[in-house]
């Protein structure tokens, strides 16, 4: 067995620590009809695996304190066949997925599982990866790889994704340190008037679990999903009696691909910008997506946004040690909303099935937390909560849900 | 705000559009709609961000609507239209 070293982002070692190794996993769902075949999803990965060796991006980054040796095994990640059982659903495997322990200091940080319904008419292909390992693009493009080199060959695999991992960043390191004390100014700011947390009593840990809302694929402006989250967290927020003058913090991922980038499998391209919501200024969806659009501008406008990505890469993961110190003695909390963006229209097959849908179920990191995630296939729009337990009841996530669900009725009205 | 025509601001639109948000190889020309081309809100906002900077003018709100902003050709007859009138 080839073992190597998996050198890991800084933050991605201490958030895995302060996890206490907790499951960290994010899943892409691909939905077929018809059944999957597992040993084609097999002999895909091993043609894949050369081509896109599973942690190239994350090995070469320099940190000003030198590199972290981790291990890895160069071994094929499992592929695990799931037959639903009577009376268990997908969603059930899905949330058993997330949960499962891996350590990709001794692991594939990778699993793939399929699950198919006891009458074979339907399949699921589960991609689970640790979460600092890529992001949910990199997954959408790792699936369509496995599927092109599937129908034909490996040769095929680049023509759906040509690099593996993401060019080096060309600013010098006089601009990152400019752009990285940007990004501490403004987090210093927002920690200033920290947003309060889910409230006392919440579990530090617990098993994560989600729920999705299947609804018409949405208009794609982002002010306006946000503003649909930010009503519904607000309306959460009300539920619990939490203070509505208090701001809470929204962080938003911005792709800084270009568009029609297919950009690297491996690799992170996200930048965030935090949306702060007073919730009681979220009434109107219009308005408080005027306020967003306004608010991102202003960040735009300032690099704010080039500034957290630099300083996510460079001084030290801020933005998390931010997020993750307690507020007020309660427990952290975080909330996450994402627009994970479309799962390709090009993958009409995979591994013997035809593909018909495809989302997300995204990690909450850092825990506790709570994320909504949206994620469009055709003329579907996946809305997937994902939660740890504790933090919120599912009571809470079906309010969030039916929240979300009462706008966009408003909205398509 | 520099003089400039209507073409010259629509051609620098374009560039920017095509250096600075599209991927090589997949560059849009002026009548080119942006919402098929794949542009989408945060792209948008850099693209009126550009135009802020360049021709020192803001896109209220208001104004934005899919006249104004569907191509490079409507958001440079746009940017005419507010030059002339001194908005």
């Amino acid at each position: 067995m080839v073992r190597r070293t998996l050198t890991l982002l800084g933050p991605d070692v201490m958030l895995y620590a302060m996890g206490g190794g907790r499951p960290n996993n994010a899943v892409l769902v691909a939905e077929c009809d018809g059944r999957l075949a597992a040993s084609r999803v097999e002999g895909a990965l091993d043609a894949l695996r050369p081509l896109a060796p599973y942690m190239s991006s994350r090995l070469e980054r320099p940190f000003p304190w030198g590199r972290l040796r981790w291990t890895a095994t160069d071994e094929r990640p499992p592929v695990v066949r799931r037959l639903l059982r009577a009376n268990e659903t997908v969603d059930e495997v899905i949330d058993e997925v997330l949960n499962q322990q891996v350590d990709p200091r001794r692991e594939p940080p990778l699993r793939w599982t399929v699950v198919e319904s006891s009458d074979g008419g339907r399949s699921w292909l589960l991609l689970a990866w640790v979460h600092p390992l890529m992001d949910p693009r990199g997954a959408e493009l790792l699936i369509a790889m496995l599927a092109a080199v599937d129908r034909g060959g490996e040769a095929h695999a680049w023509a759906v994704a040509q690099p593996t991992e993401a060019p080096a960043d060309q600013l010098d390191a006089r601009a990152r340190r400019r752009l990285a004390r940007q990004a501490l100014d403004r987090l210093r700011a927002i920690g200033s008037n920290p947003p309060p947390s889910l409230g006392r009593g919440v579990a530090s840990s617990g098993p994560v679990r989600h729920r999705r809302l299947v609804v018409p694929a949405l208009n794609r402006q982002l002010p306006v999903t946000l503003a649909l989250v930010g009503g519904a967290m607000a309306s959460l927020w009300r539920a619990r009696g939490l203070p509505l003058a208090q701001p809470f913090l929204v962080p938003i991922s911005v792709d800084r691909r270009r568009v029609g980038e297919a950009g690297p499998v491996f690799g992170n391209y996200l930048s965030f910008h935090f949306a702060r919501f007073t919730p009681a200024a979220t009434e109107d969806v219009a308005t408080t997506a005027v306020a967003i659009r306004r608010d991102m501008a202003d960040a735009v406008r300032a690099d704010l946004v080039e500034a957290v990505w630099a300083g996510m890469g460079f001084a030290r993961y801020s933005p998390a040690r931010q997020l993750l110190r307690p507020f007020g003695g309660e427990a952290p909390a975080s909330f996450h909303c994402a627009d994970t963006g479309e799962v390709r229209p090009p993958l009409t097959t995979l591994c013997g099935a035809a593909v018909r849908g495809g989302y997300h179920v995204s990690c909450v990191q850092p825990h506790p937390g709570l994320g909504v995630f949206f994620s469009r296939r055709g003329a579907t729009e996946s809305i997937v909560a994902v939660w740890v337990q504790g933090v919120v009841t599912t009571a809470d996530v079906d309010h969030l849900l039916d929240a979300i669900r009462s706008s966009i009725a408003a909205l398509a009205a | 705000m520099p003089t400039c025509t209507l073409d010259e601001i629509v051609i620098g639109i374009v560039r920017f559009v095509n250096t600075e948000i599209m991927a090589s190889g997949q560059a849009i020309a002026a009548a080119d709609r942006f919402d098929l081309a794949g542009v989408d809100s945060m792209a948008l906002l850099k693209i009126l961000l550009f135009v802020e900077r360049e021709f020192g003018l803001w896109v209220p709100e208001e104004d934005l609507v899919i006249g104004n902003v569907a191509s490079a050709a409507a958001l440079g007859g746009y940017v005419d239209r507010r030059r002339r009138t001194g908005d």
